[in-house]
Formats: C-alpha cells, sequence, structure tokens
C-alpha cells in the first residue's frame, strides 16, 4: 500500500507542525537575554 | 549548609526536561501505536490529547515546580502539599517520587541493552549471517532472548553469555556519577551534549532510510513509498474505537513525562522570572519532534522496506519486538548496516541516559530534602535503592514479567492517577486564576484564555474518562478475533507469583517512600517552613 494522497497529507502536516512548533520555540528562546544564575543557599540540606 | 543546585542556564533546564521525555518510546513506542491505532488517523487524537492533555498539565507541573521551588521545595510530594494544602496532597504526591524510581528499576536495564547491542554493531554485529530473513528474525529474537535472560528467572546469573552484566555495570556507574555532580555539572551537561548528538544522528539515519527506494529488486513491493504508506495512511474507522483515543492519550501522558514527577523537580531549581511557559512548550515540541518527525519517519519505514509488511506488522505490537528483533535484521541487510546499527543504538542509548538520569533527580532530591541529608548521602542512598529494584527485575527476568508488571502499573497507569491529582489540585484548589498569574510571572508568553478553560473543565475530565478506559480495557481478560483469550492484568497478577513479587515490591518501595514523607512533613514544620501553602513566597 503506497502512501496515498490523505497518507501524504497527514504525513507532511504532522511533521511540519512539530518541526515549526520547534523551531519556532526555539527562536524564541534563544533570541532573549537571560539573566546570569545567581548562586544562593539552601535551607535544606546539612 | 551547602550551596544550592540550579541550572546554569534557561536552555539548560530546557534540554534536561526534552532529554527526559525523548526516550525509547519516540522512537519506538510510537510509530507501534500508530501503525495499530489507525495510521495516520491516529495523529487526529494524539494532537488532541496534546493539546488537551499534554501540554496543559505539563505547563501546570513546569508552574508547580517554580512555586515550590521558590518556598524552598524541590521534591513533588512536598510541593503536591502546597498546591493540594494539606497532608492527603503529600501522601498522594509519593507517586511522583514512586514512579521515577519504580521506572528506574528496570529503564536502567534497557539502557544497558542499547548499550550492549551498540557495542556488538561496533564490533561486526548480532551474528545474523547470510540466512533468510524469517530464520535472521528468529536469530536475532534468540539473541535478545539470551541478552535479557528471558527465558527462565535467574537466568542471566547463571549464563550472561553475551556479558550484559558489564554493560548493566558501566551504565549504572555512569547514572550514578552524572546525577552525584548534580544539576548543571551533571544532567545539563550530558543533555547539552547528547540532544544535539541525538538529533543529528537521527538526521542522518532518516536521510538514510528516506533514499532506500526499493532496496531488493526482486522484492519490489518491500519499498520506502510502502513503509510511509503503512505508518501515515490514515485508516479513519479506527477513529470509532475508544482504545485508539486511550492509546494516543497514553503515548502522549508516557512520551511527555507528565505526571511522571520529572518536570516538578526540575521546574523546582528554576528563578523566580525564569519563563515556564516558553520553556514547557519548547520542551513538549522539542519531543514531539524526535517522535513525530523522525520516529515516525524511520523505524517502520526501514522495516517495511527490508521485511516487508508481514514481518512489520507482527513487530508493531511490541516496542521491544520492534527495536529489539526487527531492526537488527534491517540493519542486516542495510548496506553499512553496521555503522548504522551501531550509531542507531548509540542514539538510542543517549536518549535513555537523558531519560535515566531524569528519574533518579527526583528520588535523590526527595530524600535530600526529607532526611536532610547531603547529596552525597542521598546519592548512595538512592543508588543502593535502585539497584536493589533493578536485582529483582534482572533475576526475575523470566517472560519479563517483572519488567511489564511495574512498566504496566507504574510507567502506563500511575501516571496517569498523578497527572489528574497534579491539575485537580492546580485547578481546583490552588485556583486557576492564582495558577495563571503564577505561570506568567516571567514569561514571554500568555496561556491562551481557552486552554485555561481546557486546563480546569476539558483536561480532568479527558484524563478521567481515559483512566476509566484504560481499566476497562487492560484489566479484564479479552477475547481476541480467532476465539483466544487475552489475559488482563487482573488474571495475570491472580495466576503468576512473579507479578505479585512485583507489586511486594512496588508496595515496599511505596512504604519507604510514604516514611520518608511523614519524616519529611515533621522537619519541615520544625523548620517552620509553609508546607501547607498557606501563605504567598517570601520572594
Amino acid at each position: 500500500m503506497p502512501l496515498d494522497a490523505l497518507g501524504w497529507i497527514f504525513m507532511l502536516v504532522s511533521v511540519s507542525f512539530v518541526t515549526l512548533l520547534t523551531l519556532w520555540c526555539f527562536s524564541r528562546v534563544l533570541g532573549t537575554q537571560e539573566e546570569p544564575p545567581k548562586p544562593v543557599k539552601d535551607f535544606h540540606s546539612a | 549548609m551547602q550551596e544550592k543546585q540550579g541550572w546554569s542556564s534557561r536552555l539548560g533546564v530546557i534540554l534536561a526536561v526534552a532529554g527526559s521525555a525523548v526516550g525509547l518510546g519516540n522512537f519506538l513506542r510510537f510509530p507501534g501505536n500508530a501503525a495499530e491505532n489507525g495510521g495516520g488517523a491516529f495523529m487526529i487524537p494524539y494532537f488532541c490529547a496534546l493539546l488537551f492533555l499534554g501540554i496543559p498539565i505539563g505547563w501546570a507541573e513546569w508552574t508547580m515546580g517554580r512555586y515550590g521551588g521558590r518556598k524552598g521545595f524541590h521534591s513533588g510530594p512536598a510541593i503536591m502539599g502546597l498546591f493540594g494544602k494539606g497532608s492527603w496532597a503529600r501522601y498522594v504526591g509519593v507517586c511522583t517520587v514512586l514512579i521515577p524510581l519504580a521506572v528506574y528499576f528496570y529503564y536502567v536495564l534497557i539502557e544497558s541493552w542499547c548499550l550492549l547491542y551498540c557495542w556488538k554493531f561496533l564490533t561486526g554485529g548480532i551474528g545474523l549471517g547470510d540466512q533468510a530473513i524469517a530464520a535472521q528474525v528468529n536469530a536475532s529474537k534468540t539473541f535478545f532472548t539470551e541478552v535479557t535472560g528471558s527465558t527462565a528467572n535467574g537466568a542471566l546469573f547463571q549464563d550472561d553469555k553475551h556479558g550484559l552484566l558489564i554493560f548493566f555495570g558501566i551504565t549504572m556507574v555512569l547514572n550514578v556519577w552524572f546525577v552525584h555532580r548534580g544539576l548543571s555539572k551533571g544532567v545539563e551537561w550530558v543533555c547539552k551534549w547528547a540532544m544535539p548528538t541525538m538529533a543529528a544522528i537521527g538526521l542522518i539515519v532518516l536521510a538514510r532510510v528516506l533514499t532506500l527506494g526499493t532496496p531488493d529488486p526482486a522484492l519490489p513491493e518491500q519499498n520506502v513509498n510502502n513503509g510511509l504508506g503503512f505508518l501515515w495512511n490514515p485508516k479513519f474507522e479506527a477513529l470509532k474505537d475508544f482504545k485508539t483515543w486511550v492509546a494516543a492519550a497514553g503515548q502522549i501522558f508516557f512520551s511527555l513525562s507528565v505526571g511522571f514527577g520529572v518536570i516538578i523537580n526540575y521546574a523546582s531549581y528554576m528563578k523566580k522570572k525564569d519563563d515556564v511557559v516558553l520553556s514547557g512548550l519548547t520542551a513538549s515540541a522539542t519531543n514531539e519532534f524526535f517522535e513525530v518527525a523522525l520516529g515516525g519517519l524511520i523505524t517502520v519505514t526501514a522495516a517495511v522496506a527490508f521485511l516487508g509488511i508481514a514481518e512489520t506488522q507482527k513487530a508493531t505490537g511490541s516496542s521491544f519486538n520492534l527495536g529489539f528483533n526487527t531492526l537488527p535484521v534491517v540493519f542486516a541487510h542495510m548496506p553499512l548496516g553496521n555503522f548504522f546499527g551501531t550509531i542507531w543504538f548509540l542514539m538510542l542509548f543517549l536518549a535513555a541516559i537523558t531519560s535515566s538520569l531524569s528519574m533518579l533527580q527526583p528520588t535523590q532530591a526527595f530524600v535530600q530534602e526529607s532526611l536532610g541529608c547531603t547529596r552525597r548521602r542521598a546519592t548512595a542512598l538512592v543508588t543502593v535503592w535502585a539497584l536493589a529494584g533493578t536485582a529483582f527485575v534482572m533475576y526475575y527476568s523470566g517472560g519479563l514479567d517483572a519488567l511489564d508488571t511495574i512498566d504496566f502499573w507504574v510507567g502506563s497507569f500511575f501516571i496517569l492517577v498523578i497527572g489528574l491529582a497534579q491539575i485537580f489540585c492546580f485547578g481546583w484548589i490552588f485556583g486557576m486564576g492564582r495558577g495563571i498569574a503564577e505561570a506568567h510571572e516571567g514569561a514571554q508568553m500568555r496561556i491562551p484564555r481557552l486552554i485555561q478553560f481546557v486546563m480546569k473543565y476539558v483536561s480532568p475530565l479527558y484524563l478521567a474518562i481515559v483512566i476509566g478506559g484504560f481499566c476497562w480495557q487492560e484489566l479484564p481478560d479479552e477475547q481476541n478475533p480467532d476465539g483466544t483469550i487475552k489475559a488482563g492484568y487482573i488474571s495475570k497478577a491472580m495466576d503468576n507469583s512473579t507479578v505479585q513479587l512485583a507489586w511486594l515490591v512496588l508496595v515496599a518501595t511505596t512504604l519507604g517512600l510514604l516514611a520518608l514523607v511523614f519524616i519529611g512533613e515533621r522537619r519541615w514544620r520544625a523548620q517552620g517552613l509553609d508546607v501547607d501553602g498557606q501563605h504567598p513566597p517570601a520572594d
């Protein structure tokens, strides 16, 4: 059973959606500055 | 006092959560599930489950974790206590530690299988030779049986033909070492290297698979186009079957690590102004990329191209069949098969280690927090605990019953239950308005109003229906179309002493964790911490 027209549509839409969503998210994450980490103390540890 | 653990960057925590989520299920379980439940049509309930369950509950977990960290807590039970405003939630929240710990009992073993297979392919393959495909599949199954010792209980300790115990030892040492190094130098460091490596390997293997064409001109029906068709051609009648919807929801939950107790622990080390909304969405999207774009195009396609639809169909019902019995035969037929076998199992090993590290970390944080001990002591205690559980699974290897029991109850059922408890505490006890305001603290993007409605009403209802369906489907015996009976989990528990022993191990582990909650609760109260979440964070 070769890939039919609906199969192509489901495959392309699904793969494109997750790929574009991932690229969009990483572009937002990497495109913003973040504060440098500050060392703080933990109150639970001995 | 010692320096608090934390992430060195936002990308670090995203990759760590994504690394935790991306595991064997992305490459082996997802394609099998999709092929068995409607092909392309499976993506409809799958994306519904992602939108109505995975992403909303994931956002709730990220928010709960960061809020708990601001109140000085890093363990699932303590944070559940804050959101459920009482001891009951802390004791229910014990599942957020039981799940990663008990899954670790068997997951680290599977991880060592991947390392062993990687080594075998690097050093010449698993010895399938030039026999007919059916004989190669049998030889591959025999090899897998010998590696796992699934012929009988104790087989692995009597005749470890392929040196699994050595690979298990290496895997365990790596796990303990990286967890002991702490979050940024351990888990984060591993994920920062492993995730891009996995993506690169996945894309290389994908390129190879999609350019296979028709590997054997004598068998023209075995080709890439038919492989893609087998997985992606939609069979809409499957949507009428409730099982398809339960399978899709289970896949999303299992795959995204929602309800696993990992996200809540990892997010607790974030700062007040760190963006949990975008981070949560990015981690989920990354997992989906690995699952749909790589897992959905590689595994089944390659199997059909080399072995045909009939042989692939036999394997899709089980991740182990597909991954460890069928794919080695595919690599035996593929040009440069040993190279591709090596990098494929290396990728699976990396996927597994980033997940297994995330299972030890919440337990270690919980032990450290409840007993007030050092990280070294907590790591030692968790290592002994994990080793004892894994030794049980390794010894009771006959038919892989112990592994299967823990996987079913803890890795599939309890994650749904704790997911329901979490979204209920978040939306109904802590309050949706407060929860969303907390999620939006430092966020670049807003959670849409529609999703807020989904989080409060749709997700709990959807999840309750899925849990009901799961029980209805899996617990009683079921008659197959050919008239044979498929034993449900109730019958299995009645008839099989290994299953009963596995239950005993789970009960003992749960009791141990409950005792730690009891001890911890008293310590936290004595320290004057706001254990029941009565006041806003001091920062």
